[in-house]
């Protein structure tokens, strides 16, 4: 069956089950892309997994405060990278400060939604879905995929994929099935079984049997797999000339330009890193995931800028929660609500959206935390219809604002 | 209601592994009810796996970076009691810790305490958990003090492990906190002790209950709310039954639960007595975990594991989705249709490659066609081979897809071994195979 005939099929079984209360049907997709306004533009997101401490990320500096509530979790004055008056970046964020000096790096303070959940799985999956209401079954990322590839070509198979150990829902959408790659090219190949490889590629590409929803995702998924394999090998024969730093973040993000150069087609990929859920010893733990983020990304950016692709791709950094503002009694922070979100790239309009959080007893809500300044889906608006010329209004069922953050 | 080969086989791919062809006719010849008996009062079963804890003779197995993980695979692996390390594997993917993070020592002593309460009275296991080791330090309970309490573990206890979420506010999850401080894990010794001084022995006010609630006093209120045992209930229905929760089912074995006093040995029996357990018509609904896919192929095909081949399968399991006593986050592994993205389902081809096409020997492919007379139909070889991998009923695109492979003309018994090997690496390959 070809990947059309698969795609209208899913389509139709999926219509009135997944995705928002009321969802657009195809039509309504097709008009959306037509509608699209910057084709090529590239979204990286990339989830800072565990609730990212963010007051300790972009510290206010200048507020008294921040030391006395923080106390032996405050960062030293002297090694932070001061961005303006109130701003700073942690000490482990050089590149991210270079990036600043650039005016490549936006930073949105106070990102988070009303009647905030403190659970990781269930504040994910609000952040996932683009859906606070918690009804939605599909990913923002993959509801925009359904509109980019409404026009349905076999060239489509990496206009969305996620690197990861597994896949992410943020992409889970439904006529696109975007591929789950690994952190390099040599990762992503079939068995090699001699002249029998044939018999094993007409085994993975069976169809849609409907049997059940294992078989269904089976098909999806293999019939993904076996569409971007040539792709992949190819891109994984690139040689990469930027250095980056050791580790399997920055493996996925070299793959990622790699990909990028061998395949004009992709639009969005969705990644993870980190370990940012620092309930205990949090200065080192903290410092160890920001300084691979920050070495990882500016690899990252070098690399794009030495294959002319920076102007293209804009990197959205984003966390489940941030933390509680006062430590707990293991020299960590618990739980916390409203967070600064982060948006890299040359197409960003360099700066800070919102105020610096006011880390003071009195301007603290909800047992400690931080306020909320912005709904997270005017973030999301503003990278679809500004970005990625996908209709928000489609992907997230509601008109929002949008935030000043891009060029 | 008849009793065949293939619900003993079914049996023992739910309460186990698979295990060997001689496995499946033993569990067979036992009847229905002995067999179930058998695999759960598997106390009754010699054994004498987990009594070596340095099964592969590491120089030191604890210093051994992978050691203890390496050997726990062995051990479940080897097993002469399948459900035992069944609910081994379930107990760590719910109550998980990760090796990652808490190391060998408190993984091997983790998984004692699971061995001890695997099927004993739920509120007996929940309150050794709060005071195991490896939990304290993988959810911070360690250290956690009266002057600001840590709220990690006092979170997930209740979303995780007992009620799930809803039934409990963050002033719930705070006193929790406060009642849970006082629990130090000691270095490098690692032994687990409680002081007094750390405790906050203040009125605390936990699910409309107050007083100087301590952990042992949460764990009793979180045991008996029925929201835990649908919860616990639901959690082992989609792992041994189906990942499509049938709620009447779920109630009658919560009702079993409230019966017992939260016995999980009773909840077991009745899950093996629903009658959606035993449906031909509702199976197919459990997507294989990485460890399912590879010890079963391996049972079945009668690959020893010895320690490269078992270290190749904690590398192919992470590739698959799932890296062996190192879940990603609280919550455990991802399973079911998170197992079904495009790398890991490639990974499962180069899994079942290394075990089918690499590992497993003539006698163990020999097996597979045993008794099939010579020159042999590719449709016969192909169902027989089928069958006896356990598989129930091949997809019509499965069929083809091997009945190409396979020819149109008979097999001579000169191809016989070399078909029947493809046959089952392509069956392995199948979606047929990842379900069961």
């Amino acid at each position: 069956m070809t990947t059309n005939r698969i795609r209208r099929r899913i389509l139709r079984a999926a219509a009135g089950s997944m995705g928002l209360g009321a969802l657009p049907g195809l039509q309504a997709l097709r008009t959306a892309r037509a509608g699209s306004a910057a084709p090529g533009n590239v979204l990286v997101c990339v989830h800072l997994r565990g609730g990212n401490d963010t007051l300790n990320t972009v510290v206010p500096h200048a507020d008294p405060a921040y030391r006395a509530v923080r106390g032996a979790l405050a960062l030293p004055r002297e090694r932070l990278h001061v961005l303006d008056e109130h701003n700073a970046l942690h000490p482990a964020l050089s590149r991210l400060k270079t990036l600043w000096d650039r005016r490549a790096l936006a930073i949105v303070h106070g990102v988070g939604y009303p009647d905030f959940d403190y659970s990781h799985f269930q504040a994910t999956s609000i952040y996932e879905s683009g859906d606070p209401r918690r009804s939605a079954r599909s990913g923002w990322l993959g509801r925009a995929l359904d509109v980019v590839t409404a026009g349905e070509s076999a060239d489509d198979v990496l206009t969305g994929w996620s690197s990861s150990n597994s896949p992410l829902a943020s992409l889970s959408g439904q006529s696109f099935a975007a591929p789950q790659l690994p952190s390099s090219a040599e990762r992503f190949v079939l068995p090699s079984w001699g002249a029998q490889q044939q018999a094993l590629r007409e085994l993975l590409a069976p169809g849609m049997s409907g049997r059940n929803l294992f078989h269904d995702a089976f098909a999806r998924h293999c019939e993904s797999a076996l569409g971007a394999l040539d792709l992949v090998r190819e891109a994984g024969l690139l040689a990469t000339v930027s250095q980056y730093p050791d580790g399997v973040f920055a493996d996925r993000l070299r793959f990622a330009v790699q990909l990028l150069r061998r395949d004009e087609n992709v639009r969005v990929i969705a990644l993870e890193q980190g370990a940012y859920d620092t309930h205990k010893n949090q200065l080192i733990t903290h410092q160890e995931s920001l300084a691979e983020l920050d070495a990882g990304i500016g690899a990252f950016v070098d690399d794009l800028v030495a294959n002319g692709l920076q102007d293209r791709v804009l990197v959205l950094l984003w966390s489940e929660f941030a933390r509680r503002v006062a430590p707990n009694a293991s020299a960590g922070t618990d739980h916390g609500s409203a967070q600064a979100m982060l948006l890299v790239g040359s197409g960003v309009r360099g700066g800070i959206v919102g105020k610096s959080p006011r880390p003071a007893p009195e301007f603290l809500v909800d047992g400690g935390n931080l306020p909320m300044q912005a709904d997270f889906r005017r973030l999301y608006a503003t990278l679809l219809d500004g970005w990625l010329g996908v209709d928000s209004r489609v992907v997230l069922d509601g008109r929002f604002a949008h935030l000043g953050v891009l060029a | 209601m008849a009793w065949t080969e293939a619900d003993a086989a079914h049996l023992l791919r739910r309460a186990g592994f698979g295990g060997s062809l001689e496995d499946v006719s033993r569990l067979h010849a036992l009847g229905r009810r002995g067999a179930v008996e058998a695999l759960v009062d598997y106390a009754s079963t010699p054994d004498t796996v987990w009594d070596d804890e340095n099964p592969y003779g590491f120089p030191d197995v604890i210093g051994e970076w992978n050691g203890v993980r390496l050997s726990l695979l062995y051990q479940m692996f080897t097993s002469r009691r399948p459900l035992e390390a069944r609910l081994l594997w379930f107990w760590h993917s719910h109550f998980t810790t990760a090796h990652s993070v808490v190391g060998n020592v408190l993984l091997r002593r983790q998984m004692d305490t699971w061995r001890a309460h695997a099927t004993g009275r739920f509120e007996t296991f929940l309150d050794a958990m709060y005071r195991d080791g490896a939990m304290l330090v993988y959810l911070n309970g360690s250290y956690s003090s009266r002057v600001q309490p840590n709220e990690n573990f006092a979170r997930e206890v209740q979303e995780l492990y007992t009620t799930g979420t809803g039934s409990y506010d963050e002033s719930d999850v705070r006193s929790a906190a406060r009642a849970f401080t006082g629990w130090v894990v000691s270095w490098p010794a690692r032994d687990v002790s409680f002081d007094a001084s750390r405790f906050d022995d203040t009125p605390k006010t936990f699910r409309g209950q107050t007083g100087n609630l301590d952990g042992s006093d949460i764990m009793r209120i979180l045991a008996r709310q029925p929201e835990t045992a649908r919860h616990v209930c639901a959690k082992l229905y989609r792992a041994f039954v189906s990942e499509r929760v049938n709620l009447i089912d779920v109630t009658r074995l919560a009702r079993r639960w409230h019966e017992t006093d939260g016995n999980i040995r009773a909840v077991l029996l009745a899950l093996f007595d629903l009658p959606s357990f035993w449906d031909p018509r509702v199976r197919g609904f459990v997507f294989k975990t990485p460890l399912e896919f590879c010890f079963g192929l391996a049972q079945r095909l009668g690959i020893a594991l010895d320690r490269d081949r078992m270290s190749s399968i904690l590398w192919m399991s992470a590739q698959m989705g799932q890296a062996p006593f190192d879940p990603p986050n609280p919550a455990g592994y991802p399973g079911g249709l998170a197992l079904t993205g495009a790398g890991m389902l490639l990974a499962r081809t180069r899994a079942a490659h290394v075990l089918v096409n690499g590992w497993a020997n003539e006698d163990g492919i020999a097996r597979l066609v045993e008794g099939v007379p010579t020159p042999a139909s590719p449709a016969t070889l192909m169902s027989t081979v089928a069958t006896r991998l356990g598989i129930d009923g091949l997809e019509a695109t499965t069929r083809d897809a091997i009945a190409k492979y396979l020819g149109a003309s008979p097999v001579t018994s000169a191809r016989l071994l070399h078909a029947a090997r493809g046959t089952a690496f392509l069956l392995a390959c199948s979606p047929d195979y990842q379900v069961m």
